[in-house]
């Protein structure tokens, strides 16, 4: 459909022109070496280049990125240890359990067995953090 | 150059030097496109790492449905687009054909601004000051090689927009061109 200010009739022409040069029949006329110009300026490699490491930096990146073999472990860790928790609330409502602290009842007849078991314990691992670990290494 | 099949399968079986050789094939190709997209260089390199992250995390769902060159540069045109939208770069729609060459390309004169400079750089001047979704389809037809059929794949515009970008953009910059060599007289 012709245009009022012609512009149909010039983009069929321009189209030509640009379908000419594009099947390597530019002509020498001034539109012809423009677009020869043109053509030969789009072809032209960007003024940038990536570094010649580029593809180590982006394995980097994703190595980085990706969880390590520990880190895999520890959620495990964290699943079992959730698991064991569940597991030991379900096995005592299932079977009725209840908590008895009998065993323990015994110390509070000696309170001052309680507090040198304590302290000896508390000795012990003072010993062996001043004495015994520097020596081993 | 590996197929595309066998390559994608090696680097999804987490092998990273067939990775890293996907990378080397399609590195230009993402250059290009974030180049003339984007202006500021130091945004360049990291834009490109960004783009074959993308590659890599989502190389699981690519369907072969398109030869693998076009995908990775839709990824990096989605990246760009979105980097210039964060940005705050305006992406215009096609302009009115009158007000085309005023909106993005100033009556000044070349001579002006760039004096010696050669012809190439004079136009890839005016390619910089286009819209980038010219800037797209100009690169991937004239540096990249791609049909107009991929062009329509990577940018999800029409086939008949893709066209009517590259001739309009091409017009334009030989308009620009003439007037720069001073050879209007000619005709």
């Amino acid at each position: 459909m012709a245009k009022k200010n012609g512009y149909s009739t010039m983009t069929t022409k321009e189209e030509e022109l640009q379908n000419k040069y594009l099947a390597g029949a530019a002509d020498g006329s001034v539109d012809g070496i423009a677009y020869k110009k043109v053509f030969h300026a789009l072809s032209t490699e960007p003024d940038f280049n990536l570094p010649i490491n580029f593809a180590e930096k982006v394995i980097q990146q994703i190595e980085t990125k990706e969880p390590t073999s520990t880190t895999y472990e520890m959620r495990w860790l964290a699943v079992g240890i959730f698991v064991l928790f569940v597991g030991a609330v379900a096995g005592a409502l299932l079977s009725g359990f209840k908590p008895s602290f009998g065993a323990f009842k015994f110390w509070a007849s000696y309170p001052g067995l309680f507090v040198f078991s304590l302290t000896f314990i508390l000795l012990i691992q003072w010993l062996d953090k001043k004495w015994v670990k520097p020596r081993l290494t | 150059m590996m197929d595309d099949k066998v390559l994608v399968s090696q680097v999804l079986s987490g092998d990273r030097m067939a990775f890293k050789q996907l990378i080397k094939q399609h590195e230009r190709l993402v250059a290009h496109m974030v180049a003339r997209l984007i202006d500021h260089r130091e945004d360049r390199e990291e834009l490109c790492q960004d783009v074959f992250l993308r590659v890599y995390e989502k190389l699981g769902e690519f369907n072969f449905q398109s030869k693998l060159s076009t995908w990775v540069a839709t990824i990096a045109y989605r990246h760009g687009v979105n980097h210039l939208r964060k940005k705050k770069i305006e992406i215009s729609d096609i302009p009115e054909e009158e007000s085309f060459t005023s909106h993005f390309i100033s009556d000044e004169s070349p001579e002006e601004k760039l004096e010696d400079k050669e012809m190439n750089a004079l136009v890839l001047k005016l390619v910089d000051q286009l819209p980038p979704q010219y800037k797209t389809v100009l690169t991937l037809y004239h540096l990249d090689q791609m049909n107009y059929q991929e062009i329509e794949n990577v940018t999800g515009m029409p086939e008949g927009t893709v066209k009517n970008y590259l001739f309009r953009a091409r017009h334009l910059l030989k308009e620009k061109v003439k007037k720069y060599l001073g050879k209007e007289e000619w005709i």
